[in-house]
């Protein structure tokens, strides 16, 4: 029997992966004109292997829309409902920084914040709730740095490899030196202490995790993503306690030769696409109620350049995906959210040649409802504290 | 790595013995166990020399501890802002056999390498590793570092085994100690970068913008401060992206490959303007574009300011406080961005105490754990292990994906404790690659009056250890099973300790 505790898979895209690309406005006439060598087709339309998925879309006022032919492996999880896609999302200030966006988007402000931040908005959820039972890890960074999205979270560690996360060295004298180690962070106190008790409490949890034992009903890509994801079920199927797990995927500052078909976006695409199926399909199987939020930083420009790749944009794509075992759907899947702003108009401030995708959803309406209805957060200010923020809810958790 | 291990440094000068006894070492010293006041081994080097020496270096080693105790603090500046008074070449030798692609141009590595393509990748990871083990020059490989992250390119991308280490080396580290100016040049003309950044693939019809905006946030004006008032705008980005259309390398299979080329075919003719200046600007039109827009951008005050936060916070302390920051902008930005006068502000001995204790509180970067090791231990270095344990660390050096470089600001390090004390258990247990004998470590322990984790005090941190850790430590000498060598399990301790993450002092 399954927890009944959230988890949640949080996904970086990092690099600012074209939404344009992820999710096609096949038929806009704009988008027609401006991508070139970038472009996908509309389905039907005779080209076979460059034509858009057409995605049903309950909204009705936009577009029609399709995924990248990479995109295929969540097409069933879509028509299920059990995979959203947010278009036209980012950071609502408008600079094109991969540095800045990026964490603007993990700490949860904007350049007229009231307040800057130096912790992310996953650290505040955990820092604002207890935790389930008497878990000693709420949290996991698959990779050697902690983002800033987990940065100020209690009981959240980082880790490239958390399958040989240990106490390190001979089991004769471990105890002895674990113990100097707790009294010397001790007698110095913050900011190591809590980091030392974050990565013990992570080595005692971890080590109760059987590796070998998991039998996904789809095999996972064999990709460092897929692996780190894969780690992430495993983790998620036997910590009950543990609420989150944070894995990045980079590669999408595709300036040159973007590929959208056979290049190095398609392999993303193929990676994150076929990942997400097999994550998504284990945690179903499994049974825990499972959501898993896709981030990146900004889209790209609608203007192909002149190596058939894509410059920093504005909005972007958010992936909003969820399974909730043999009761079906935990997000409101199978439909495009949008306030879609269009790609006719200079509609950026200041307005850039050749028009571009606006921002119309703050990305925080996105992270605050994942936060508020799913992680059960009980206020939107413990997640994000900037005061000229107001939430608005997008429907994207059912 | 090759097979063979390589040795330790050539001993330069006093052993750490001798420092040690220059000391108060005479003094019949009470050990720990006894419970009577420490005599301090080594009183000269406490405080400001620990805070220099820890900054300004990949470690604690006994020659540098000499050489300071000897020079004092500004004479050791002057000492190590002239590299080539230095003799190294027994590090040089050590390089040019283990790691010989250093030296190499990209056309060089293609005929040495072409059978082993994932070997030059390597060799470019553990430059900052053994030129911080073995050179004498600590402070200008210390700086060749600063420029390699602040100009980062990203050694796994394919294609950098011929580009990455020409660039990092024939052109940031020779160029690393001189005027900033010229650096800038050699990065922008650089195969390493104009191939990451994507410049090279650019042309006149929609420019690429990648290379543009880096140069401007990352290599020189930074972002402000204060969205009012934009150090640059879009518009700005977009202009140096046309100015800099043709900049390319030769891809030619013969000694050109990697050369900078300038390709007017595909160089945006007609004006542009950066911050209100109109281009073709003083030398004309084409390549020497470019040329201007790096005078008018070096120009520009914010350069100066930005490259000064750059260089505090990698080598002193985070969030500089107002002061420090303007003094050291200003004296780089008046001296016509001379990088030595750069490095004197930075280090401007009055910084120690107007700084502060807290405000000095800056994590050791896992590079700097594992040259500090080695420098204080001088182990034989036989396999690569520690590369893995790098990697876990989030630190292996050419091998962070953005341009970026690596994250220099304590809340990055503070929370990977875990990996830190597998590096430090496993590289003094002869797991991390390095052999550190028997025989070495009586060498090292050779003070029969001390306690075994007061030495180990000594040896790793010199000294620094607050008297809690080092009393704990021997707390847990007291107790190990039959057979553990309580040595090893004190510079396991040591290394691991909480003052040790910190730079000393």
């Amino acid at each position: 029997m399954a927890t009944s505790n959230p988890f949640l898979l949080s996904v970086f895209l990092r690099g600012a992966a074209d939404g344009l690309t992820l999710v096609v406005p096949y038929d806009d006439p704009n988008y027609q004109q401006k991508r070139n060598l970038t472009r996908v087709f509309p389905p039907g339309s005779g080209n076979p292997g460059k034509e858009a998925i057409h995605i049903q879309n309950a909204v009705g006022t936009t577009p029609a829309f399709g995924m990248a032919p990479a995109m295929q492996p969540l097409e069933t999880l879509y028509t299920e409902g059990k995979v959203a896609f947010i278009h036209a999302t980012g950071v609502s200030s408008n600079s094109r920084s991969h540095f800045d966006q990026q964490f603007n988007m993990e700490a949860g402000v904007n350049t007229n914040s009231s307040q800057q931040l130096a912790t992310g908005w996953l650290g505040r959820h955990l820092a604002t709730t207890p935790g389930t039972g008497n878990g000693l890890l709420r949290a996991v960074s698959i990779g050697g740095i902690l983002p800033i999205t987990l940065t100020g979270g209690p009981l959240a560690t980082p880790t490239p490899d958390p399958e040989n996360y240990a106490f390190p060295g001979d089991p004769a004298t471990a105890p002895g030196r674990r113990s100097a180690i707790e009294d010397m962070y001790t007698l110095k106190g913050e900011p190591l202490l809590s980091s030392l008790n974050n990565a013990l409490g992570a080595i005692d949890t971890l080590a109760a995790v059987n590796w070998s034992s998991h039998a996904p009903p789809l095999p996972y890509p064999t990709s460092p993503f897929g692996d780190a994801v894969r780690k992430a079920a495993i983790m998620a199927q036997q910590l009950p306690d543990l609420e989150i797990v944070h894995t990045d995927l980079g590669g999408w500052d595709l300036h040159s030769d973007e590929g959208v078909f056979t290049g190095a976006m398609a392999a993303n695409m193929g990676d994150l696409a076929g990942t997400l199926e097999a994550f998504l399909r284990d945690m179903e199987a499994n049974g825990r109620p499972t959501v898993v939020l896709v981030v990146t930083e900004f889209g790209r420009t609608l203007d192909e350049n002149s190596s058939s790749g894509t410059d920093h944009g504005r909005g972007g794509v958010s992936i909003v995906a969820g399974v909730n075992g043999a009761q079906g759907g935990i997000v409101n899947g199978g439909q495009v959210i949008t306030q879609w702003p269009g790609l006719d108009i200079p509609n950026l401030s200041p307005p850039v040649e050749g028009g571009d995708l606006a921002v119309s959803i703050d990305i925080r309406d996105i992270q605050a409802e994942v936060g508020l209805d799913f992680l059960g957060n009980p206020s939107v200010s413990n997640l994000f504290p900037d005061t000229n923020y107001t939430y608005v809810e997008r429907g994207v958790i059912a | 790595m090759k097979d063979s291990p390589l040795p330790p440094p050539a001993s330069q000068g006093p052993t750490r013995r001798a420092v040690l006894r220059t000391g108060a070492l005479s003094a019949a010293a009470a050990s720990l166990t006894t419970g009577r006041a420490l005599a301090d081994p080594f009183p000269q080097i406490k405080g400001p020399y620990l805070f220099l020496l820890d900054r300004a270096t990949f470690g604690l080693e006994s020659e540098m501890l000499t050489e300071i105790n000897r020079r004092g603090w500004e004479g050791w500046l002057d000492w190590q802002l002239d590299p080539a008074s230095i003799d190294d070449s027994a590090a040089d030798a050590i390089i040019q056999s283990t790691l010989p692609s250093l030296s190499m141009t990209p056309w060089e590595i293609v005929q040495a390498y072409s059978a082993n393509p994932g070997l030059p990748p390597i060799e470019a990871e553990l430059a900052p590793i053994f030129r911080g083990y073995y050179s004498r020059r600590q402070l200008f490989y210390r700086i060749c570092d600063f420029w390699s992250n602040v100009f980062s390119t990203f050694v796994l991308m394919g294609g950098q085994e011929w580009f990455y280490s020409p660039y990092h080396q024939a052109r940031i580290c020779a160029n690393a100690m001189g005027n900033f100016r010229d650096l800038l040049q050699v990065s922008a003309e650089g195969a390493s970068m104009l191939f990451y950044l994507n410049q090279d693939a650019s042309s006149k019809t929609n420019p690429i913008e990648n290379y543009a905006r880096e140069l401007l946030e990352l290599h020189t004006l930074g972002l402000s401060d204060n969205p009012a008032t934009p150090t640059y705008t879009e518009a700005d980005v977009v202009a140096v992206a046309e100015i800099l259309t043709g900049w390319g390398f030769k891809k030619t299979a013969d000694s050109s490959l990697g050369d900078f080329e300038f390709r007017d075919s595909d160089h945006k003719k007609g004006k542009k303007y950066f911050l209100g200046v109109e281009y073709p600007s003083v030398s004309g039109p084409g390549k020497a574009e470019g040329d201007d827009l790096l005078d008018q951008i070096c120009g520009n005050p914010n350069t100066a300011k930005h490259i000064a936060k750059r260089a505090i916070e990698y080598f002193v302390a985070d969030d500089p406080p107002k002061w420090y920051l303007n003094q050291v902008a200003d004296a780089f930005y008046q001296s016509g961005l001379d990088i030595p006068t750069l490095m004197r502000a930075v280090f401007d001995r009055s910084i120690y105490t107007r700084l502060g204790k807290k405000k000095r509180a800056k994590m050791r970067r896992p590079l700097f754990l594992v040259t500090g090791f080695l420098r204080a231990t001088k182990p034989a270095i036989v396999s690569g292990e520690f590369i893995g344990m790098l990697t876990a660390m989030g630190n292996l050096p050419g091998t962070h994906p953005a341009p970026d470089g690596f994250p220099t600001e304590n809340e990055a390090w503070i929370p990977g404790i875990q990996p830190r004390l597998a590096f430090a258990d496993a590289a003094v247990n002869q797991l991390a690659g390095f052999d550190l004998s028997d025989a070495m470590l009586d060498t090292l322990f050779d003070q029969s009056g001390f306690s075994i984790a007061q030495q180990a005090d000594w040896i790793i941190a010199g000294g620094a250890l607050p008297f809690s850790e080092v009393v704990r430590i021997e707390q847990h000498l007291a107790s190990l099973p039959a057979g553990v060598d309580p040595r090893r399990e004190a510079l396991s301790l040591a290394l691991s300790s909480p003052t040790y993450q910190f730079l000393l002092a």
